[in-house]
């Protein structure tokens, strides 16, 4: 069978889909990143690899998220695309008539409008991180919480408490002052998730209109604290799609399947045996100018695979381009 | 020779032509800091105060860098770019703030430059002249007098015709100049989006009739200048769709367009849910969020463009 693979590393998640020829989901694998991009990859690959029955053929691969590049030059992705057109396609798979869609990863969040199946519109935040899934999993960790079982404790919550939700410090304060007066956990729990559906809902859609339906997808979507203070705060339900939590993964893999179906390509994908390979990673100040650039370099063995982060160019190599493969869509 | 250094940061992408053509009347040898580089950016964040914005933290960088190869650094004071509409508080007090944090204050030339106090600000050019090399006042008037013509000529060289054109995305780029063309903090955005086959179109290149045309239909006028061209340029391509989409780029901790921003992203949606990117720029040295969201914007305008034909 053929099989087209997506993978997705953000900041905080690493996440693997396998699809088959119709773009239905095979397996999928969501694991932590650990600061580890390269080892978190290949141990996804390990274990989608050991579920595997083998006449399975991978046609094709593509690579998303912020370290989309580096994944590519790991793996050898025919296409490489942003997370938040690889989201948008994703949702559209499942909600084709999707208006909105909310994203809450690690350490981003964004908000996505669509129209007639095509994205006419986003927004993702700007230099704060308040808000996304680091923050929540921090807090759970402060209550002594597993983050599964802060979800649930928010759902149990009548009302939530006021709690400032503008900065993440702030809101930590405020959550503190109202445990040492005796509010209950619960409500604790819920006024954060409140406050961080007002902050999104402010800072994101700056007052344009939310259309339904709207697709609530990213990790933190699997909080139901913050499912249920998005719908009280809009008034109608939200989705979670059936796979939130790998959705950049899916779109990405979807839009490769596209892509090779299309053109006929053959794919540039390094086979499951790079799970065992030995990656380096290695940087150094490049002297050539004053503005001393910090220069990345990863290596397979003794072969360079790509190497960035110079401004001048000079030591750029490999695949730092993003695919452009909008005539397949 | 006296040796005048000009700081190639903030105002210096406005008035360079004057205070070039001014300063060499007198006499003087002008010399401009280096582009931005990630020394002097540093050497700015170590004298800079953690909350002022970027540009000036950058600013600070280039006159430092200047001080010990000149006899003086011009640092005008530019309060009121047109009449009765003033320049950001930040750059009203740049003197001071430069006069406070660096060690040698007498190397340090301030001329007002203000619209409303035309004589004050002849009085404080004739100072600075004097301290050069003494001109006469007959000769001094005449250095003026060429070097706001310089200005006026520069300016205009800016302005282009705007006509509705086919084929290739059109976007218009809404910043301030001193953080526009300096590549180094913007990471050469300019020439990416040109790369990638963009007509870029710049506020300054949009004629001032037609800036005071288009805000024209706002509640009340703008009260900075520097915003004023930006949101009337902006509002220009707009409201005869000129462009496929509209990206604002700004700096983290900038006051007056953390108000413009919010501006202009409602007004492009009230025409026609034109697309609308905010760009923020800080002290990051990565340019991965940068990337994700210009890619992400051209794929989408693309993606529009393709659903509409």
């Amino acid at each position: 069978m053929d099989v087209y693979l997506g993978v997705d590393v953000g900041s905080v998640s690493t996440n693997l889909v396998l699809l088959d020829d119709e773009g239905e989901v095979i397996t999928y694998e969501y694991l932590r990143t650990q600061g580890q991009p390269i080892r978190a990859v290949q141990e996804g690959l390990k274990r989608i690899y050991s579920r595997l029955s083998s006449n399975l053929v991978v046609k094709g691969c593509g690579s998303t998220g912020s370290a989309r590049f580096l994944t590519a030059a790991v793996i050898g992705a025919d296409v490489v695309k942003n997370e938040i057109i690889s989201h948008a396609l994703a949702a559209l798979k499942f909600e084709p008539q999707v208006r909105t869609i909310f994203e809450i990863g690690g350490q981003d969040s964004k908000v996505t409008f669509l129209k007639d199946q095509v994205v006419v519109d986003f927004a993702m935040n700007t230099i704060c991180a308040a808000g996304t899934g680091s923050f929540l999993d921090h807090q759970a960790a402060r209550l002594g919480l597993p983050i599964e079982s802060f979800s649930e404790l928010a759902l149990k919550a009548k009302k939530g408490v006021q709690i400032a939700g503008r900065c993440t410090v702030f809101a930590e304060s405020d959550m503190i002052h109202r445990q040492q007066t005796g509010y209950p956990l619960e409500e604790i729990v819920y006024g954060l998730c409140q406050a961080l559906v007002r902050n999104y809902l402010n800072n994101l859609l700056k007052g344009k209109p939310v259309n339904p339906p709207v697709v609530f997808q990213g990790g933190v979507a699997a909080n139901k604290g913050m499912r249920r203070a998005f719908e009280e705060a809009l008034g109608f339900p939200v989705v979670v799609p059936p796979y939130f939590n790998v959705m950049g993964a899916i779109g990405v893999a979807l839009l490769t399947r596209t892509y090779i179906q299309k053109t006929g390509k053959d794919t540039n994908f390094k086979g499951f045996e790079i799970v065992d390979f030995a990656y380096a990673t290695e940087s150094f100040y490049c002297d050539g100018c004053s503005n001393n650039c910090e220069i990345a370099e990863i290596r397979q063995g003794k072969k360079i695979l790509a190497r960035w982060g110079s401004r001048c160019g000079k030591w750029e190599m490999g695949n730092l381009e993003e695919s452009q493969v909008f005539s397949f869509l | 020779m006296i040796i005048v250094g000009v700081p190639r940061a903030l105002l210096y992408y406005y008035y360079f032509p004057f205070w070039k053509t001014f300063l060499e009347s007198c006499g003087a040898k002008v010399i401009l800091s280096p582009p931005t580089n990630k020394r002097l950016l540093e050497k700015g964040l170590e004298l800079a105060e953690s909350e002022i914005c970027l540009p000036v933290k950058v600013f600070l960088g280039h006159v430092q860098s200047l001080i010990s190869q000149v006899d003086f650094v011009l640092v005008p004071r530019v309060v009121k770019p047109e009449r009765r509409s003033y320049s950001c508080p930040k750059l009203l007090g740049l003197p001071d703030m430069v006069k406070t944090l660096l060690p040698s204050p007498s190397a340090l030339l301030f001329p007002l430059q203000d619209r409303d106090r035309k004589k004050e600000m002849a009085e404080e050019w004739f100072e600075v002249a004097r301290k050069l090399k003494g001109l006469s006042f007959w000769k001094f008037k005449r250095a003026y007098w060429e070097a706001l013509k310089a200005q006026k000529k520069a300016e205009k060289e800016k302005k282009r015709d705007f006509y509705p054109r086919n084929g290739g995305l059109k976007i218009g780029l809404v910043g301030h100049p001193y953080i526009l063309n300096d590549t180094y903090i913007t990471h050469s955005l300019v020439k990416r989006l040109r790369e990638r086959g963009v007509y870029v179109y710049l506020s300054e290149e949009v004629e001032s009739s037609q800036i005071r045309k288009a805000t024209r239909k706002l509640p009340k006028p703008i009260f900075w200048s520097y915003e004023k061209e930006l949101v009337g340029s902006a509002l220009f391509w707009i409201q005869n769709k000129l462009i496929d989409g509209l990206i604002m780029v700004y700096s983290f901790g900038c006051g007056p367009d953390s108000l413009t921003q919010v501006l202009l992203e409602t007004e492009a949606f009230k025409y026609g849910e034109l697309p609308f990117l905010n760009l923020v720029f800080d002290e990051h040295t990565s340019e991965a969020g940068l990337l994700t969201r210009l890619e992400a914007f051209l794929d989408m305008l693309a993606w529009r463009k393709l659903n509409a034909s």
